[in-house]
């Protein structure tokens, strides 16, 4: 169907259109936005980001959750406050963008590459020429359906994902008694996010603990939301809406053990079981990647942190432009160095640490994951009050707080009248007392902003009485003139602008 | 009291075919569905293949409407511009028990009157399918065994029906049937409302057999009958299979097979297991290993990183009448009243021959079919944006720029298309309803990244609430409420 789409109905691209590129990427998310922003800066002519919706950022504008940029940025941002960065960044440096714009298929042509696209901001269904792709499309979930998942088809089971663009970007409630299948990281933080927002979440269960210790403690200890690992779904249940499900443990054999079923009510099934890579545009192209085709980020493989993706959209560009230059017999320009320096730095997370949390339990002494930095080091306090096991004196300061008053950073999103979108992301100033999260989370929910918003506009003082401002994380623009709100699910942003 | 000439209960694909024949005719004709929409049954859970006819006991009225059937299917979709693709079919076998029942097969499409059907030897077969596995020693040839979207085929007939004058009332279930003082039926439904029809046309797939006991003798029993399928992605080459691959069991394979569909993903299925109603559409985990685990044995090369979907349907089966014997029952119960029982595979294939016969039927008893000059038997398919001529597409954009707005990524629907069909005839009310006219939701992530605009769209264009849109058709609402 992709390919027969892509065939049908190619016209060319309305008059006085470009549509020769020395660099098209396709999608706008972390990865695609890097490798911009690195060809150009390696001295590519015409570089041009494509991007299906309306705005830049890929998946990041709906994890409206901090903890982005801790390696490569030194500083935990929100996903939007890490795109608008990167989008800023791509505009100085020259990438132009087509929002709204679907790439459809990718094909070799004479020598360089044919990019067939649709939008209503290219023309329709035009063809794209560039001396070097860049395939920046992102990765999809795993469903319901790819794990073979039996039972009914009801209303109420949906990957995380999804749950979190409705809840996060259009503002729907996509149910309020969750179970949330999988331990990955949507998973974890779509357990606060439904918790924050008055849901109740019965359980969370996976066949082991694979999200960064962060997460399980931020998003399921912090709120003591029970948790199965080990545990899986079964069956779905229920005819109109979900009516629950029946989980089981799994077995040595890897398969659910026999007569410990056990029935969990629920109105909402989230799944977090997977990414898959989303490379179907370049499938036609065969296995074997052709000079000039680059992919990088979550559609090359799926990673764990933002920061990875970011590094490798950036290779990728100064390859593609490399690639492109050396067409015309000319070499790439250095990288700026800084942009050089977020190239080199180190970006590891430990893995497994959920597991050493979880099996050190009952040893003795107060264990305390540290989560000020990446390392995730685990603090021990023992019985009379010393710490061992920080790396760092922030460690030591963090693990004494803890003990002393668990102090959290807020993220959520507050509702937009007269916006261009329904809902502006928000966090707070510093970090809260944990005690008042749920209380913050309350008066943000009653919070009305008139649009325009500007990104950092303080929309709360000290609110719940904890000293912190709620801020805006993003720029949302007013609803443009006689547009009809729900006309269409999102307007524009008008950055970068488009191509014709 | 409203009257009517036919009722007709039900708008699966057999009370859509006969809507659409009756609307050849002078007729006030009122089709009544309990559903919100066309196909709600075992309709849509159907793999779409028109069979050749070999499966049927020689000369029943199975193996006779399936062959009739599949020629009429042909005619219908050139007329109603429904996707059908001449694919072929085959039936393999692994061993020499297996060839014998291939040689039994081609007597029984002989007898039923789909002429002579070649057997090849396995070398022969996997030249034709090289994703055929290598232990396939030989394969009965169905050249007319074909595949349609039975979601379009039913469409297209409500669509067909209702632009010749026949009117579809959804969400009206039928309460009771007594005989009318005027001679026809009165019809009364669960909501209260009344209705005279001169004659009756029952064909309410599970119900139709609690509704003939209402006029008719109670002399058959009927059972719900599961079938678990299997749908595996689009473009992945391990799928890539041309005809409809029917096995003859070499175990406990049952009728599992793998066929081809007219959007190009390949369907495995289905089971055949006793299920705990009619309304029972859960698929069970041994169901989907078994269809598997056949789908394997044909095509080794398929593997569960291909899958995107499950799904089960289930089907009305006779249970009082030995397998010998058992048939399709179309008859006359009461005078004016036809019931079709029993209608399970080869259904699809059938409906067009079952539907002919049935106001035959009803002509015999005593309806008058006076041809209606006015009659047309065409019908338009909509078309999305996508797969348009570039001048259609320049023109559409012109008329709405939201036609290039794609929002179905997997499947390449647009925005404009999803407006476009909420005003199409026979128009959807639900997701599910818009995703059997679109496949807007049924690609690769099915609705992950769709969904939820979908829903805006819609509700946008109905002018009502979000958390208002119907997910399907048993009353789930895809979004609960607004966060805030």
């Amino acid at each position: 169907m992709m390919r027969d789409v892509a065939a049908a109905g190619v016209a060319c691209c309305s008059e006085g259109c470009e549509t020769a590129f020395d660099v098209v990427v396709v999608g706008a998310g972390p990865a695609g936005m890097a490798a911009g922003v690195a060809a150009k800066q390696a001295g590519a002519g015409s570089v041009l980001v494509v991007e299906r919706e309306a705005f830049a950022g890929g998946v990041l504008p709906q994890c409206v959750h901090d903890g982005f940029g801790l390696h490569v940025h030194g500083a935990s941002l929100t996903g939007p406050e890490y795109a608008q960065r990167w989008s800023a960044l791509a505009q100085k440096s020259g990438v132009r963008f087509a929002f709204r714009t679907t790439v459809l298929e990718v094909s070799s042509a004479d020598g360089c590459f044919a990019v067939d696209a649709v939008g209503a901001a290219l023309g329709g269904h035009v063809r794209l020429r560039a001396a070097s792709v860049v395939v920046a499309t992102g990765c999809r979930e795993r469903t319901r359906g790819q794990m073979m998942l039996p039972g009914s088809r009801p209303a109420g089971v949906m990957t995380a994902g999804t749950a979190q663009y409705m809840m996060n970007v259009l503002n729907q409630m996509p149910g309020d008694e969750a179970v949330i299948l999988g331990s990955g990281d949507i998973g974890l933080i779509m357990a606060r996010r439904l918790t924050l927002e008055g849901a109740c979440v019965r359980m969370v269960l996976g066949q082991a603990a694979t999200g960064l210790l962060r997460n399980h403690v931020r998003c399921v200890q912090d709120f003591s939301l029970p948790f199965r690992y080990g545990w899986g779904v079964k069956e779905i249940r229920g005819r109109g809406r979900l009516e629950g499900v029946v989980i089981a443990p799994f077995a040595e054999d890897g398969a659910f053990a026999e007569g410990r079923d056990e029935f969990v009510s629920c109105n909402l099934l989230l799944i977090s079981c997977g990414l898959i890579p989303e490379r179907e545009i370049v499938q036609g192209l065969g296995q074997e990647l052709p000079t000039g085709l680059f992919i990088c980020g979550n559609a090359s493989v799926p990673h764990d942190l933002v920061d990875q993706v970011t590094q490798e959209g950036l290779r990728a560009g100064r390859s593609a432009a490399a690639c492109a230059l050396s067409g015309r017999g000319r070499e790439a320009k250095a990288l700026p160095r800084q942009i050089d320096v977020l190239l080199r730095r180190r970006v590891i997370e430990p893995k497994g640490r959920v597991q050493e949390l979880l099996g050190s339990a009952g040893l003795g002494g107060q264990l305390i994951p540290c989560t000020e930095c990446p390392s995730s080091c685990m603090i021990r306090r023992s019985a009379d009050g010393a710490f061992d096991g920080y790396g760092c004196k922030r460690g030591l300061a963090f693990a004494e707080q803890e003990v002393r008053e668990p102090m959290r950073m807020f993220t959520g999103a507050a509702r937009v009248e007269g916006g261009a979108r329904r809902l502006v992301p928000v966090r707070t100033t510093a970090p809260v007392s944990r005690a008042l999260v749920l209380e913050v989370a309350k008066q943000v929910r009653e919070l009305r902003v008139a649009a325009p918003v500007e990104l950092g506009a303080v929309l709360r003082r000290n609110v719940a009485g904890s000293g912190a401002d709620v801020v805006a994380t993003c720029s949302i623009a007013a609803l443009p003139e006689g547009a009809r709100a729900g006309e269409t699910f999102e307007h524009a942003d008008e950055i970068g602008g488009c191509v014709g | 009291m409203e009257k009517v000439d036919v009722v007709v209960i039900g708008a699966g694909v057999l009370g859509c075919c006969a809507a659409r024949e009756l609307s050849r005719y002078q007729l006030d004709v009122l089709v009544l569905e309990r559903a919100h929409d066309v196909g709600e049954g075992s309709s849509k859970a159907n793999s779409g293949i028109i069979h050749a006819g070999f499966h049927a006991r020689g000369g029943s009225l199975k193996g006779k409407s399936c062959v009739e059937g599949n020629k009429l299917h042909r005619a219908m979709a050139r007329e109603m511009d429904i996707p059908l693709v001449e694919c072929g079919g085959m039936m393999v076998a692994f061993n020499g028990e297996g060839v014998e029942k291939l040689h039994a097969k081609a007597e029984r499409a002989y007898l039923n009157g789909a002429g002579k059907l070649d057997i090849v030897d396995g070398a022969a077969a996997r030249a034709m399918e090289p994703r055929l596995s290598p232990r396939v020693v030989a394969a009965l040839m169905a050249p007319t065994t074909c595949v349609i979207s039975p979601f379009e085929l039913v469409l297209a007939l409500a669509q067909n029906a209702q632009r010749n004058g026949v009117r579809f009332r959804f969400k009206a279930e039928v309460e009771t049937v007594l005989p009318a003082q005027s001679g026809g039926w009165l019809v009364r439904l669960t909501d209260g409302a009344q209705l005279e029809a001169r004659c009756v046309l029952n064909m309410a797939g599970d119900m139709a057999c609690l509704i003939d006991k209402l006029v008719g003798p109670d002399d058959y029993q009927v059972q719900p009958r599961a079938g678990d399928f299997i749908v595996f992605d689009k473009q992945a080459p391990e799928t890539a299979v041309k005809r409809v691959i029917y096995q003859a069991a070499e175990n406990d394979e049952g009728g599992t097979l793998v066929a081809p569909t007219v959007e190009g993903n390949l369907l495995a299925g289905p089971t055949s297991r006793d299920a705990a109603s009619f309304l029972d559409t859960a698929s069970v985990s041994e169901g989907l290993e078994h269809v598997m685990g056949v789908a394997r044995k044909l095509l080794p090369d398929l593997g569960a990183s291909q899958v995107i979907h499950n799904f089960a349907g289930v089907r009305t089966n006779i249970t009082n009448v030995p397998k010998e014997a058992k048939d399709f029952v179309l008859r006359a119960s009461a005078p004016g009243f036809v019931s079709a029982i029993g209608i399970k595979n080869p259904g699809m294939t059938s409906a067009p021959a079952l539907a002919k016969r049935a106001v035959r039927m009803l002509e015999g008893q005593g309806l008058a079919l006076v041809d209606d000059p006015s009659f047309d038997p065409r019908r338009v398919r909509y078309v999305p944006f996508l797969l348009r001529s570039a001048q259609q597409q320049r023109a559409l954009l012109r008329e709405d720029p939201r036609y290039g707005n794609v929002v179905c990524r997997c499947e390449c629907i647009t925005e404009g298309d999803i407006r476009a069909v909420m005003h199409e005839p026979v128009a959807p009310s639900t997701l599910s309803g818009l995703k059997r006219r679109l496949r807007c939701g049924m690609g690769r992530c099915q609705g992950s990244f769709c969904a939820p605009r979908v829903v805006c769209i819609m509700a946008d264009e109905l002018g009502v609430s979000e958390s208002s849109i119907l997910a399907g058709e048993w009353g789930g609402h895809f979004v609960l409420r607004s966060v805030k």
